[in-house]
């Protein structure tokens, strides 16, 4: 390495022996395992059967007793899977309106008209910009475009058909495997691993096929709307306690038998739609990051800054 | 030491081991397989710890998700940072490379 | 004995901490962070297990024991695993907001070398 890997190791050797001293002081006053069950603990697996019928403690925290975290915690699922989508987003082609190019041309020539009366910028500082701005260009020739990776979106090819088939056979498998695992509620599982596994179950469709293929069935904005339908049934559902039932995530649908797919009532539609969400949200989070382009930097700042960043 | 204990021991030392993997491998590929080999075996920890259901997101976070978003920005940053040792594969010969 | 499970949670935490305070690649103190957000996984679950205790399901409790028995019997915390659960899904979703920008970072300023940013600012 040109330069030393570890940015100053002793004082961040010191700064995490510190921190790891507190840690073992600390870990001595945590409870043990054999101490009792907390109280919201105890109340959460008594009130499961009876109030909410259904046999899954932790499904039942997740989404009836604790509705009001897991509202957030989708909230902010949401914010982060918006702030990639916006991040990742490749400059959207202008579309120029009618005659705009005439009409700029005035309001240009009016501003610079007036800037030239006014703020009359000295000679010699344009003919300095000028010349710096020469030199900069004529740095280090840009280094011929290594093949290593290419600066467009990634665009995976679909692989041999020995792959192809497995994952043809698999991927449904997995499919329905994920949407049991939110589909029996009473059993553990839930909204949040049956999405990632979806997730997990359209990389693998992406990487068999390329992204042509699967590009045609994960559209963008599908995918967004079915996350803002989502979110909006989350917010009806939670809503919908409040008003009927006085209470944020207090259970206004019907209890169903004990160990059925519809036990459970609200947990189970909110479990559905958390399914909806966090599948669409980590799936849009991938898609987005595969097809960030590098249009962002491509004009204005890549040559100068060019010479600098090497 | 029965049996439970054994096994919560031994994942424990293995999760370490990948951990300081991660943070000592030069390779920056080598570092995020090692970082799903430490969720994969937390999950295998977590199901002995009588938590399935976190045991269930762990297992599908720590196998696919995150080492398939590690894997691209490495891709992604690759050809903007050009040739660094940390970025190139494993046994990426040099005449590969751009010469 | 639970206490090793504890002390791996801060080794982890702390490993994942040096990876941040001395790492120059970026993707490396994204990597470090997820380090520090897998010990508070493993730190809530250790804590949220009982000696001799079952898993908090009353599916098929285990021989001998009926559902309503397991309510007051001895099982693991399930109030703890929830705030794990939702956790690990989000830690994915805000590792790829740090990705993406690590990655803009690099197509920017054309190095991913934390002291090569700051040495740009301004």
């Amino acid at each position: 390495m040109a330069r030393a890997d570890l940015h100053r190791p002793k004082l961040g050797l010191l700064l995490v022996a510190a921190v790891a001293t507190c840690l073992g002081a600390a870990v001595f006053t945590l409870p043990r395992d054999g101490a009792p069950l907390p109280a919201v603990a105890r109340y959460a697996m008594e009130v499961a059967i009876p109030k909410w019928h259904t046999t899954e403690p932790v499904n039942e925290i997740v989404y009836g007793t604790r509705g009001f975290d897991t509202f957030g915690e989708t909230f902010l699922l949401l914010a982060a899977v918006v702030g990639v989508v916006v991040i990742s987003r490749s400059k959207e082609r202008r579309r120029t309106v009618l005659l705009e190019d005439v009409l700029a041309s005035e309001e240009q020539l009016g501003l610079r008209g007036g800037r030239a009366r006014g703020g009359q910028k000295s000679p010699e500082s344009a003919a300095a910009e000028q010349e710096e701005r020469a030199d900069d260009s004529a740095g280090p020739p840009r280094e011929p475009h290594s093949r290593v990776g290419s600066r467009e979106p990634e665009r995976a090819t679909a692989m041999t058909v020995v792959v192809r088939g497995g994952i043809r056979a698999v991927a449904p498998v997995l499919a329905v495997a994920g949407i049991y695992l939110a589909a029996w509620g009473y059993s553990p599982g839930g909204g949040f691993p049956a999405g990632a596994v979806l997730t997990g179950v359209v990389l693998l469709a992406y990487v068999a096929y390329g992204h042509r293929a699967v590009s045609r069935i994960v559209r963008r904005n599908t995918l967004e709307n079915l996350e803002m339908l989502g979110a909006a049934a989350i917010i009806g559902l939670e809503v919908a306690g409040l008003v009927l039932k006085g209470s944020f995530s207090a259970n206004v649908l019907p209890l169903g038998q004990v160990q059925t797919i519809r036990s459970g009532g609200l947990l189970q539609a909110f479990s559905a739609s958390e399914l909806i969400e966090v599948s669409t949200g980590l799936t849009l989070v991938i898609f987005a990051f595969l097809s960030m382009g590098s249009d962002w930097t491509e004009e204005e700042s890549h040559d100068d800054e060019h010479g600098r960043g090497r | 030491m029965n049996l439970f204990w054994s096994i919560d021991i031994a994942c424990l030392v293995v999760i370490l081991v990948c951990a300081v993997l991660v943070v000592f491998l030069e390779n920056l590929n080598a570092s995020v397989m090692a970082l799903s080999a430490v969720g994969t075996v937390l999950s295998l920890l977590f199901v002995v710890l009588h938590a399935p259901d976190v045991a269930h997101s762990e297992v599908v976070v720590g196998a696919i998700a995150l080492p398939a978003l590690y894997l691209l920005a490495i891709g992604k940053t690759r050809p903007h940072v050009g040739e660094r040792p940390e970025l190139s594969e494993i046994g990426e010969t040099r005449d590969q490379g751009d010469e | 004995m639970i206490l090793f499970n504890y002390f791996a949670a801060a080794a982890l935490f702390c490993l994942g901490l040096y990876a941040v305070i001395t790492r120059r690649n970026l993707i490396k103190i994204v990597l470090g962070l997820s380090l520090m957000e897998s010990s508070t996984y493993l730190l809530m679950v250790s804590l949220a297990y009982r000696s001799g205790s079952t898993a908090p399901l009353l599916v098929n409790p285990p021989k001998g024991q009926t559902p309503s028995s397991l309510v007051h019997g001895n099982v693991a915390d399930p109030v703890l695993q929830n705030f794990c659960l939702t956790a690990v899904i989000i830690g994915v979703a805000v590792t790829g907001v740090f990705l993406t920008v690590v990655v803009r970072i690099a197509q920017h300023y054309n190095s991913i070398d934390a002291d090569d940013i700051r040495a740009m600012r301004g």
